[in-house]
């Protein structure tokens, strides 16, 4: 340090000031700045010296200029190195040149740095340029080798999973997929869409079926359009003789059906009327043979006569109900069901004839 | 000062100081003995310290002082015989710089024992 070149009274002085009047710098700021300057050394070193001078700060304390006269931490570092560069020959006192100490501390790391650049090179000289051109060589193939490894490993990986892919779990799952689709809700829609389209299509299918039918009807109709035209031209006449020999049938019957009717009823009249004859005169036979009970034989028989008379009385209006609740309505039923039924025959054929088929018989 | 103190010298000083101590000292310690002597950097001292760490001349242990830890310089056995034999060399060394300095005598034994004779 400068302060050595002067006298001890001066030195002190500036010890006191701070050497260039600088910014002096904190015992935090220190010894970052040394850790940085000791990169390069190894963990161990770098962690011992930093201990040092934090212990060594830390016991110096409030003293003012400890940090200056320490110097700068780059030439701590510096001195680091060489101390550890250093080769000292413990038996002798080899002079490297009467140094003055006054210079020393400013000489001293020119001095020792070219040194250990002098070595440092030398060093590198030793070694040929064919060793260098190997190391390079080295260097490089193994940055190929393991970039070549790395695609390999790589690549084969990839090209495994596509094959896996493909073949097991791409396919495998694909399928399953689409299993599980057709069964699904989706295959359900699908089959009652399809029933649907089914069914649709089976209803087309009847109605062009009724269609054709219709067609059939149509051309019967046709035909029997014709026939008709026939018969009227030609059965005219006929028809009028045939309506009136019809009508007179008809007639007929119907008389017929009256007559009988009328037959019923008289009977049921008839009942009727001996009915009430019979109660009447049995009941005047009774009273009579009791107004005669001094003859005795004679109202007996009255009174029995009576009594008879009663019970054919009864017995008539009995059958008079019989004729008018049950016989005559039968016989109207019976009658009613024939007329229609030849009616009913008579219209089908006429709509046969006509077409106004396609309806169930 | 005008004479450098070179670096085995310094190596001799500091295991000479730490040898004072039965149970060892500390480098603040150390470097203000050395200090009140001699006008060495306060930075010069630690790379002697580590090198002579190395070279198993002293022994390190750590005593907790104050909340803080410090870091005990104890001199070895081998720190003892490499000592003796930097005292021996030392002697031998001085004794012959202080005669052609001091005494002007390159002379042998004889021209020795005129000079102490004087001092």
């Amino acid at each position: 340090m400068k302060e050595r070149k002067r006298p001890e009274a001066e030195r002190r002085k500036k010890e006191t000031a701070g050497q260039d009047g600088a910014r002096v710098m904190s015992k935090e700021e220190f010894l970052a700045e040394l850790e940085a300057c000791l990169s390069d050394l190894s963990k161990e070193e770098r962690e011992e010296a930093l201990a040092y001078y934090q212990d060594y700060l830390e016991e110096a304390g409030d003293e003012p200029q400890v940090i200056e006269r320490l110097g700068t931490p780059r030439q701590v570092a510096e001195g680091i190195r060489m101390g550890l560069e250093q080769d000292v020959d413990a038996g002798e006192f080899t002079e490297s040149g009467y140094r003055d100490e006054r210079l020393e501390e400013a000489a001293k790391i020119p001095d020792r740095y070219t040194v250990l650049m002098k070595k440092e090179a030398a060093q590198e000289s030793k070694k040929t340029s064919e060793e260098h051109r190997a190391e390079e060589e080295t260097e490089k193939a193994k940055g190929t080798a393991w970039n070549r490894a790395r695609f390999e490993a790589f690549g084969r990986q990839a090209r495994q999973t596509w094959e896996e892919a493909k073949q097991d779990g791409f396919g495998k799952r694909a399928k399953q997929a689409w299993d599980d689709a057709r069964t699904g809700e989706w295959g359900t829609q699908a089959e009652n869409a399809w029933e649907e389209v089914k069914s649709r299509a089976a209803r087309s299918g009847k109605d062009s079926e009724k269609a054709a039918q219709t067609t059939a009807v149509r051309k019967k109709s046709n035909h029997g359009i014709l026939f008709l035209i026939l018969l009227l031209f030609f059965g005219i006449p006929a028809a009028g003789v045939l309506l009136g020999t019809g009508f007179s049938f008809v007639a007929a019957l119907f008389g017929a059906l009256f007559g009988i009717f009328c037959g019923l009823f008289g009977l049921a009249v008839t009942a009727c009327a001996a009915a009430i004859g019979a109660v009447s005169a049995g009941a005047a036979m009774i009273g009579a043979g009791i107004a005669n009970l001094a003859s005795l034989p004679m109202a007996f028989v009255m009174i029995g006569g009576g009594f008879l008379m009663l019970a054919v009385g009864m017995l008539c209006f009995l059958l008079m109900k019989w004729g008018f609740g049950t016989v005559i309505p039968w016989a109207f039923r019976t009658a009613w069901s024939a007329v229609c039924c030849a009616a009913g025959w008579l219209r089908d054929k006429v709509r046969q004839m006509f077409g106004k088929g396609g309806e169930a018989q | 000062m005008v004479f450098n103190t070179g670096a085995a010298l310094l190596d001799a000083i500091v295991l000479s100081v730490v040898s004072t101590e039965p149970e060892g000292t500390y480098g603040y310690r150390i470097t203000q003995e050395v200090r009140s002597v001699l006008n060495v950097s306060e930075s010069t001292l630690y790379p002697v310290l580590r090198r002579l760490q190395k070279d198993d001349c002293l022994s390190v242990y750590d005593r907790e002082y104050g909340g803080r830890n410090r870091r005990y310089y104890k001199i070895t056995q081998q720190g003892w015989a490499q000592l003796g034999m930097y005292r021996e060399e030392w002697s031998r060394y001085s004794e012959k710089i202080s005669g052609i300095l001091l005494y002007g005598g390159t002379s042998g034994q004889g021209h020795r024992e005129e000079n102490e004779k004087e001092i």
